[in-house]
């Protein structure tokens, strides 16, 4: 350890990187590298200063790919297949004993899982941890072509062993965060739900990857990746291949200070890394150690300060040995311990779990938003498979294949391209690989080449359509596959049964459509179930396009339910989350929906009985029991009229339609029922002080209730009703629109003389003015409940009419709206009868009722008099 | 050609220093009768840190055209190829500008141009004819008038068509064949084809959205690669055109006062604001119907400079730049003038009182 080359100029690393960008524009750091051949930029490289890059170089060659040191460091990007490939030699050539690789810990006794051949990439471990208030969740996905998953699997195949080094636990990034652009922010939503625990920020935003990128006119750090270490990566030298990884990784990283490298975790997990090199290299005699990039250079920082640490106890007294370490480096080494032992002492115990999980290319892509490894997945997967054939120019070929691919899906959607676009695109090219300096074209290119050559006229929404449509080939829609092991969450393999049952589509991402015929077909009855279960769940599967809707009571005389569903990780997350609740979709979603009912309020009868309707939507009729039980409860403590009539509604519909909602037998809806009216007749009681915004709705709970006593049915008694109505009438401050509708029930019954509604209507007219004012809101509760009252009773109209007549211009306007709403309550045909009975009255003929209130020609007259008038008082000075 | 003598220099001359240099260190590999490689092209457009030798004096090569890199890469990509490229966008967006550049660095010549108008004709595109020689000596070639895409193609050399939109759509039409077989016959010579020498190829800029403009056929939108120049969307670089362009306009104008920097990011920022209908606050306002654009940001303080300079021996007066700016803004509608009053009453009081440019501007609302 004692031959590690100090760094030069530590105390601002930053600004030597800086002056030497701005020296030499297009610059490679070896001539020997992949990818570009371009002339000027192999020699007279100033990228760095000299010194910081020797030194960079020697420690390459003593610390990272030594191969006689007992532990080789392979730095990586992940997702990349460049890296994959040279993973692949590296292992062949060094034959490990043991491979250490970046990734959760936790996650080890998951490795067989991902090696084992029938599970199908991607996939990812999905990590969860709770403390206390605090809770989080991580992701790991693995592609085919990510380094990682390569390991595993060939660590499998040689028989050797692999295991993850590095913290369960990551802290959230929190550099960057003021450099964020709008979009990235807007695109933080996707990552709440999960982080990855493969985030670069660090590594793809620093100062130098910035400058980097402006000197090369790269657009972004995926296009500098893309060019330095895709294109082409099969023709390099593996060494040289690893070390630029390493010189621009490092160089990356040095734009960072110890402290924000602390404050930002990266430093504890390095520490925690080192740990297990450390371990492993006392054990085994080759130790492969593959991580991010980033992390080589701060591993082996930590190893020379532990051996700076130990050294320094014994010669204390000798300073010399003490000036290898920079003080900078010493600072960070007091905080790290501090740090340290505040993660590793928790104070509330740690709840975690690791489940392996399906993964998509979409989510995998970090152009969604992910924030982890490399954009366009399908593209560089495809790329890989190539380069394990050993086709010469991966991505050029790759590239080639999507342009046609592009072309067909374009032509089938009678888009405007000809073959002639397409080669176009592709001469477009093969020109800028050559501008650009690339041994072959890719992804950058291709989507350039498009851009150009299919496009035609200005770029806007409707034109970049076919570039829309490249991004989500480039992309992809494959969803992985695990294979089946004991780690398997009981509700994920019971949805998937089910799935698969229902011949759900699993296999690709986008959304699909699933248009279920209710009522004919008892397997879409189970789709729609299943669906109603998996939304309740949180899961996002399925959304609800169209169809009866019973909570809300809409749409009922449609046959066919629509709806439209799309499986991620995302789903499949939930549900591990839903695991606490069951082993089965079903049985999670009845002691879910226990849970909710148990902390309803006991008096909610209304909210009791809209749990009970989703829960026969459901198909959770061993559920439903309980949930009678409590609705019976809740009906039996409730003293809300308006709530206790919510849920009689509710029972009826239910206990009506029960075919169509698929119940077997009546579930005990009848007595729940009876219980229900029974319940609400008795709470009428409280209607006198009933509040003015509730009125209309009682107003309808008394017309339903009167439905049910007229069935006639022994459950609805009448009589009950009847009385707390008279009981009624008989209040003082009844609020009119109840007492019409009182009246008009109780007459409709026979109960009271048709008579008593004209009566009580005329003293309302004849009363004081503010009782007249009433008038309105009387007679909206009469024909709510009898309407057939007005249409054929002269003298209630009589007595109207007269009224009006009576009124003064400003009562009558006051009055207008609530007569208005009033009269809705009837049809135009029956509006029409009313207009022709008080035309009669009136001594009209019915003719009278078409024509237009005012003559044309009498309006023109009067117009034209006003005009007049006007001009000669303004002649007059008058106006 | 002496600089001093023209207005304004063709981009040849006025670079002729850079593309010299770059000539003599490109060692590149380039299409046929191209001056410079793409790779080289590239730089002479977007400028590049490390200055080149020319006869050992170091020759700063700057940026010429600021906003999408990757876009000039693709133009000079497509006119190695077999298209035509077009450059469209809003007005003002130096489309003209980088198509002069281009063909500058290409064919080391930009004046082989067409311009486009509601009256150019087929035989202004390909050839006409000196009647007086046809009537003497017959059809002949001495007779022959060739137009620039005659002389493009007979000696390998970029020509640029400049506002095709402009023309009617039969005077367009007459490229099609021509950028598809790269020949041209001329029926009234025995034996009258010409054909294209390699290097040449055709750069024609559009405006789409403006108004009096005709629509492309499907057929010629073919023979050409797009490219939209979209306006630049930040400030900074909008100041630093505005402040380099008109520098070097009233250079010309014989007028050697320096540019106010404050004052051009004044106007940049009023501009770009007026531009998008947003204001760097991230309020809404209202968009007058005129070209918001860079040239003419760049025309209203150079107007102003040269009066202030002219009538006032002094440096731009607020006064003098609203005064401009309201022959800009109102140029399409009347109404636009409230537009701009309303971006004073709220935008430009409420900056008023942190800055004391602001608060000048704001006081020169009296002319709106």
């Amino acid at each position: 350890m004692n031959g590690v080359p100090q760094q030069p100029n530590q105390q601002q690393p930053d600004q030597s990187v800086s002056a030497s960008i701005s020296n030499e524009g297009a610059a490679r750091l070896d001539n020997t590298s992949p990818g570009i051949q371009s002339d000027e930029s192999l020699v007279n490289l100033q990228l760095t200063t000299a010194d910081e890059r020797q030194w960079l170089e020697q420690l390459f060659r003593q610390q990272v790919f030594n191969r006689e040191a007992g532990v080789l460091y392979m730095p990586i990007r992940h997702h990349s297949p460049g890296c994959s490939h040279h993973l692949l030699r590296t292992i062949a050539e060094y034959e490990p004993e043991v491979i250490l690789i970046e990734g959760p810990e936790a996650g080890n006794p998951l490795i067989p899982v991902l090696a084992d051949p029938a599970t199908r990439t991607p996939v990812s471990l999905y990590y969860t941890y709770e403390q206390g208030e605090e809770r989080g969740a991580f992701y790991f996905p693995m592609l085919a072509c990510s380094p990682e998953y390569i390991a595993i699997c060939e660590a499998a195949r040689r028989g050797i062993k692999a295991s993850f080094i590095d913290l369960n636990y990551r802290a959230p990034q929190t550099l960057h965060k003021e450099q964020q652009s709008e979009d990235e922010k807007s695109q933080e939503h996707a990552t709440e739900q999960g982080n990855s625990y493969q985030d670069e920020t660090l590594l793809t935003s620093s100062s130098f990857m910035h400058r980097l990128c402006t000197a090369l006119h790269c657009r972004s750090f995926d296009e500098l990746w893309d060019r330095w270490f895709e294109a082409g990566a099969t023709n390099a030298v593996t060494e040289h291949y690893i070390e630029e990884i390493f010189l621009y990784c490092s160089l990356s990283r040095l734009c960072y200070t110890s402290e924000q490298l602390e404050q930002d975790g990266t430093l504890a997990r390095e520490r925690h890394m080192l740990q297990h090199i450390e371990a492993a290299r006392q054990q085994y005699k080759r130790v492969l150690v593959i991580t991010g990039g980033f992390h080589t250079l701060g591993l082996l920082e930590l190893q020379e300060e532990q051996y700076v640490h130990a050294s320094s106890i014994t010669a204390r007294n000798n300073p010399s040995q003490q000036d290898i370490v920079s003080p900078t480096r010493i600072t960070t080494k007091t905080k790290i311990s501090k740090q340290g032992s505040k993660r590793n002492q928790p104070a509330k115990p740690i709840k975690e779990q690791i489940y392996p999980m399906v993964y998509t290319f979409e989510e995998a892509d970090r152009l969604n938003g992910y924030a982890s490894g490399m954009p366009y997945v399908a593209y560089y997967d495809e790329v890989w498979t190539r380069m394990q054939k050993g086709i010469t120019q991966p991505g050029q070929q790759t590239a080639i294949r999507l342009l046609s691919v592009l072309m067909k899906e374009l032509r089938q959607g009678e888009a405007e391209v000809s073959t002639s676009d397409a080669i176009e695109a592709y001469s477009m090219l093969q020109g800028l690989a050559a501008i650009r300096g690339k041994p072959e074209g890719s992804v950058y290119e291709l989507l350039d080449g498009v851009t150009s050559c299919f496009i035609k006229g200005e770029e806007t929404l409707v034109a970049v359509q076919p570039l829309q449509r490249l991004q989500q080939l480039l992309t992809g829609n494959q969803i992985g596959e695990v294979a089946s092991n004991p780690f398997a969450v009981p509700i994920v393999e019971d949805f998937k049964k089910q799935a698969t049952a229902c011949k759900l589509k699993l296999q690709f991402t986008g959304r699909h459509k699933k248009v279920l015929d209710l009522y004919t077909r008892p397997q879409h009855r189970q789709i729609s179930r299943l669906f109603h279960c998996m939304t309740f769940l949180g899961t996002e599967l399925a959304v609800f396009e169209s169809g009866p809707d019973w909570v809300a009571y809409r749409d009922i005389n449609l046959m066919r339910e629509t709806w439209t569903y799309s499986y991620s990780s995302f789903t499949e997350a939930r549900l591990i989350e839903n695991s606490i609740y069951g082993g089965t979709i079903a049985a999670a979603a009845t002691r879910r929906l226990e849970t909710i009912v148990a902390e309803l309020p006991e008096q909610h009868s209304g909210q009791a009985t809209r749990w009970l309707l989703r829960a026969l939507l459901m198909g959770l009729e061993h559920s439903v029991d309980g949930l009678l039980q409590h609705t019976r409860r809740a009906l039996r403590q409730d003293g809300s009229f308006l709530s206790l009539s919510e849920a009689l509604v509710l029972l009826e519909r239910m206990y009506e339609h029960r075919r169509l909602l698929g119940l077997e037998g009546d579930a005990g809806l009848p007595e729940l029922l009876e219980e229900a009216y029974q319940h609400t007749v008795a709470a009428m009681d409280t209607l006198e002080h009933v509040h003015p915004d509730d009125q209309a709705q009682v107003v309808q709970s008394l017309k339903q209730l009167h439905m049910l006593a007229m069935t006639g049915t022994a459950s609805f008694a009448s009589e009950p009703l009847y009385d707390r109505l008279q009981e009624l009438l008989e209040r003082t401050g009844l609020p009119a629109s109840l007492e019409g509708v009182s009246v008009a029930i109780l007459s409709r019954a026979g109960m009271l003389p048709a008579s008593e509604i004209t009566d009580r209507a005329r003293s309302y007219m004849r009363g004081t003015p503010q009782q007249m004012a009433h008038t309105a809101a009387y007679l909206q509760g009469v024909f709510a409940a009898a309407r057939d009252a007005f249409l054929y009773d002269k003298e209630l109209l009589n007595e109207l009419n007269s009224m009006l007549a009576r009124l003064s211009h400003d009562d009558f306007v006051r009055m207008i709206p609530e007569l208005r709403m009033a009269f809705t309550f009837f049809t135009p045909a029956e509006t029409r009868t009313i207009a022709t009975r008080a035309a009669e009255l009136l001594g009209e003929s019915e003719q009278a009722l078409d024509e237009p209130g005012l003559d044309e020609e009498v309006l023109l007259h009067a117009q034209a008099t006003d005009k007049a008038i006007r001009q000669e008082l303004a002649r007059w000075g008058l106006l | 050609m002496v600089m001093n003598e023209m207005m304004k220099p063709p981009a040849e001359v006025l670079y002729d220093k850079e593309l010299q240099a770059l000539r003599q260190e490109d060692g590149g590999k380039r299409p046929p009768n191209w001056q410079l490689s793409p790779a080289y092209i590239r730089d002479f457009i977007i400028g590049r840190d490390r200055p080149a030798l020319l006869d050992g004096e170091q020759v700063p090569i700057t940026r010429k055209f600021y906003g999408n890199d990757i876009l000039i890469e693709r133009a000079i990509v497509t006119l190695a190829g077999n298209r035509g490229l077009m450059l469209v966008g809003e007005p003002g967006t130096a489309k003209t500008m980088l198509s002069e550049l281009l063909s500058a660095a290409i064919s080391g010549t930009s004046t082989n141009t067409i311009q486009g108008t509601a009256g150019t004709t087929e035989d202004m595109i390909k050839y006409s004819w000196n009647y007086a020689m046809l009537l003497d000596k017959g059809p002949s070639e001495q007779a022959l008038v060739p137009s620039p895409l005659y002389h493009g193609m007979k000696h390998g050399v970029v020509t640029r068509f400049e506002e095709i939109t402009r023309c009617p759509s039969e005077a367009q039409d007459s490229l099609i064949s021509i950028l598809s077989d790269k020949v041209m016959n001329i029926p009234e010579l025995d034996g009258g084809v010409l054909f294209a020498k390699p290097g040449f190829n055709v750069i024609g800029t559009a405006n789409i959205r403006d108004k009096g403009v005709n629509e492309m056929s499907s057929a010629l939108k073919r023979r050409f690669n797009f490219e939209t120049v979209k306006p630049i969307g930040n400030v900074k670089m909008e100041a630093q055109i505005i402040e380099a362009q008109a520098h070097n306009l009233l250079l010309h104008s014989g007028i050697d006062i320096p540019v106010e920097r404050e004052v051009v990011e004044l106007l940049a920022t009023t501009f770009m604001e007026l531009r998008t209908g947003k204001t760097k606050e991230g309020y809404k306002i209202d968009i007058p119907q005129s070209v918001m654009s860079t040239a003419e940001a760049v025309s209203v303080y150079v107007q102003s400079a040269m009066t202030s300079y002219y009538y006032e021996n002094g440096g731009v007066t607020m006064d003098r730049l609203v005064q401009n700016m309201l022959g800009t803004v109102a140029k399409e509608d009347e109404k636009d003038l409230g537009a701009l009053k309303t971006y004073f009453s709220r935008v430009v009081k409420e900056r008023a009182g942190q800055d004391p440019i602001w608060t000048a501007y704001y006081e020169a609302k009296k002319w709106i």
